[in-house]
């Protein structure tokens, strides 16, 4: 769980906090899977920060070498793959998203490869 | 595909399997308006692996009944013929093509799961754009790369030579068929397709699948499972046997009248059913 600027939200993003307005109106529960609505809803409540769970594997702040070094492995073996594809903004749209989705798919398997560890 | 390429496939392809008898008749009774029910479940339940694997399917939860389903006629009278005959042919194509070459399995399985993931993606996609027919599209991505099987069985020298180029230049398996034996899997596909008399409309996704542009009136179904191919290769579903991904068609993109905000919850979507049904076909 991250808090993160409101400014880098992208639609996808589950909410791990309940989101509340100035005069404690709730706009948003958790686990809500955020969308370019709500977000510009947010936005127009003067809401800055957000707390973003890692169910979409995105926006995630706070990332160990390990991590950064998985993603740009990733995103070196996804370019080489989608190379002549590009640029089409539909192309690098999925490939964005599936950067993504191979990222948290990799972090769990090591997750639990390190859990088996003695 | 010229006409001498094609007298190549079968000359060389002198043995294309021929699907099992129960399916056959099966297949024969969905196509006779006169059938019952009645009349398709005794022929299935004479079959006792086809009835088990049957109910296994119809109760997973890929359909999602809320009850259980307990005898064949029950599940052709839910599900319809055409989905009975569908659900059949897909176990049995899995069952018909298992190698015994230990290298063989193991390409033979990442296909698969390729196969597996565009059928997904295909059900998906037409869950989307609320196609009526999504068990349809589901068959039609398992069987869309039936060709590679076929070529890796039938003609391994061939296909070993294709692996290599591929390999060694890092280009699309289809691009590689072509160079070395002037046919590529969608035209072997649509051999088998025909060969099993399967509808006009699987053997125009089978034929098409690259060019989408191509298949007519079946043009959107086939761009449902040419745009859950480019998905599944995204995300590693399995191995479409190279390492490189095909461009997304624009005609076939247009045909679907899609926003491209979908990509993502559709992605998203792919992978969580993924782990969710492989066991059920593929018994793994």
């Amino acid at each position: 769980m991250n808090l993160i600027d409101l400014e880098k939200a992208k639609p996808g993003m589950m909410l791990a906090k309940s989101v509340y307005t100035l005069q404690e109106v709730l706009l948003l529960k958790p686990d809500v899977r955020l969308t370019e609505k709500n977000i510009h809803i947010m936005k127009s409540w003067g809401i800055h920060e957000i707390w973003i769970g890692d169910a979409a594997g995105e926006g995630v702040v706070g990332h160990t070498e390990m991590e950064h070094e998985l993603r740009a492995f990733i995103d070196d073996e996804l370019r080489a793959k989608f190379s002549e594809t590009l640029p089409d903004p539909l192309m690098e749209e999925i490939l964005r998203v599936a950067g993504n989705l191979l990222e948290k798919r990799l972090l769990k398997k090591e997750k639990k490869h390190g859990a088996q560890k003695p | 595909m010229a006409p001498k390429n094609l007298k190549r496939i079968i000359n060389q392809i002198d043995d294309l399997p021929t699907l099992p008898r129960t399916v056959l008749k099966i297949t024969e009774l969905v196509n006779n308006p006169k059938s019952s029910a009645r009349e398709i479940s005794s022929v299935i339940t004479d079959d006792q692996v086809l009835t088990a694997r049957l109910l296994k399917l119809v109760n997973s939860s890929f359909y999602g009944f809320p009850q259980k389903i307990s005898t064949i006629t029950g599940a052709i009278v839910l599900l319809g013929f055409d989905a009975i005959r569908n659900l059949l042919l897909t176990t049995s194509v899995f069952d018909m093509f298992s190698s015994r070459s230990r290298e063989n399995r193991m390409i033979q399985e990442s296909f698969w799961d390729h196969s597996l993931g565009c059928a997904i993606g295909a059900k998906v996609i037409g869950t989307y754009l609320r196609y009526e027919k999504v068990e349809e599209l589901f068959v039609s991505g398992l069987l869309h790369d039936i060709g590679k099987i076929v070529e890796m069985l039938f003609l391994p020298d061939d296909f070993a030579e294709v692996r290599n180029v591929v390999k060694i230049r890092n280009i699309l398996i289809i691009t590689a068929e072509e160079e070395v034996m002037g046919f590529t899997h969608p035209d072997v596909g649509r051999l088998l397709a025909e060969k099993w008399n399967l509808p006009l409309k699987l053997v125009n996704i089978l034929e098409h699948h690259h060019q989408p542009e191509q298949a007519g009136r079946f043009i959107q179904e086939t761009s449902i499972i040419h745009l859950a191919d480019i998905l599944c290769r995204a995300i590693d579903l399995g191995s479409g046997g190279d390492r490189k991904i095909p461009s997304l068609n624009s005609e076939a993109w247009a045909s679907l009248k899609l926003k491209p905000n979908v990509i993502e919850p559709i992605l998203h979507e792919m992978e969580r059913e993924f782990q969710d049904i492989s066991w059920v076909v593929t018994g793994k």
